[in-house]
């Protein structure tokens, strides 16, 4: 099968030092959430539900396949468990850039019964600016 | 009150199965080695049936150790593990919807904004 058009998606994660490495080779899904927190402000003259929005958030988990190689997937977030960095997490889709500062609690590794080793890596917002694409 | 935001490349559209030549396989390059106990008859046959060159050797009398040469498609690559992307856009959505790249960066991005102003 030829390769077909597209500009695809290309992902970079910081190392535990701070290196950007491209991992995108290594991505099959990801998945960021905007949630936003509410307060219920709803006075007792009121009928109904009155409410605020207040702090916002943002969160990215990347899921893919497993890869030991040199500064792939696995490279990188080996030391998700052992270290407390922030990382940069840069995503290239169609041209635009998203770059945001962000903290992984998680590399959690699976093996489906298929035999397939996959993984998934959630981060979370941590410099306080939600990011857009630029 | 959460709005997802997905970018997939699903297995079957997104990806095309390679062999370990085209994938760089290390154990097609350097060779490998599979040890296994010596009871575990239905793998030893598996690999006495499969015509792959090997070299038998016994480590002591409860493991056997096979010493694969380079050249060959490894035990993933036979299983059709090794993929390597197909350079297509990935499957964009907003919550459940399927979107353009365009529309969702822009809605994306729009929804980003809003949130940016709040702060």
């Amino acid at each position: 099968m030829a390769k077909e058009s597209g500009l695809g998606m290309s992902v970079a994660v910081d190392d535990s030092a701070g290196t950007a490495r491209t991992i995108s080779n290594d991505i099959t899904n990801l998945d960021w959430a905007t949630p936003r927190e509410e307060q219920d402000i709803t006075g007792l003259d009121k009928s109904a539900r009155e409410r605020l929005l207040t702090l916002a958030d943002f969160s990215v988990t990347l899921n893919g396949v497993f890869n030991d190689a040199s500064n792939m997937s696995h490279a990188v977030f080996a030391t998700v468990p052992s270290t407390s960095v922030a990382r940069t997490v840069t995503i290239t889709i169609s041209g635009q850039v998203l770059a945001c500062e962000a903290f992984f609690s998680d590399y959690a590794l699976s093996r489906s019964s298929s035999g397939e080793l996959t993984w998934s890596a959630p981060g979370a917002l941590s410099g306080g600016a939600v990011p857009t694409w630029a | 009150m959460t709005t997802h935001w997905r970018a997939t490349r699903p297995k079957d559209s997104h990806w095309r199965e390679v062999s370990c030549r085209e994938a760089g396989c290390a154990q097609y390059i350097g060779g490998w080695q599979t040890v296994l106990s010596a009871s575990d008859t239905a793998n030893i046959e598996y690999i006495r049936r499969s015509g792959m060159r090997y070299k038998e050797e016994y480590d002591d009398r409860y493991l056997i150790r096979f010493v694969f040469e380079p050249g060959q498609e490894c035990f993933e690559g036979r299983a059709g593990g090794h993929r390597t992307l197909i350079e297509r856009d990935p499957v964009l959505k907003r919550d459940s919807q399927v979107m353009e790249p365009m529309e969702w960066l822009d809605r994306m991005n729009d929804d980003l904004y809003q949130i940016r102003a709040r702060q």
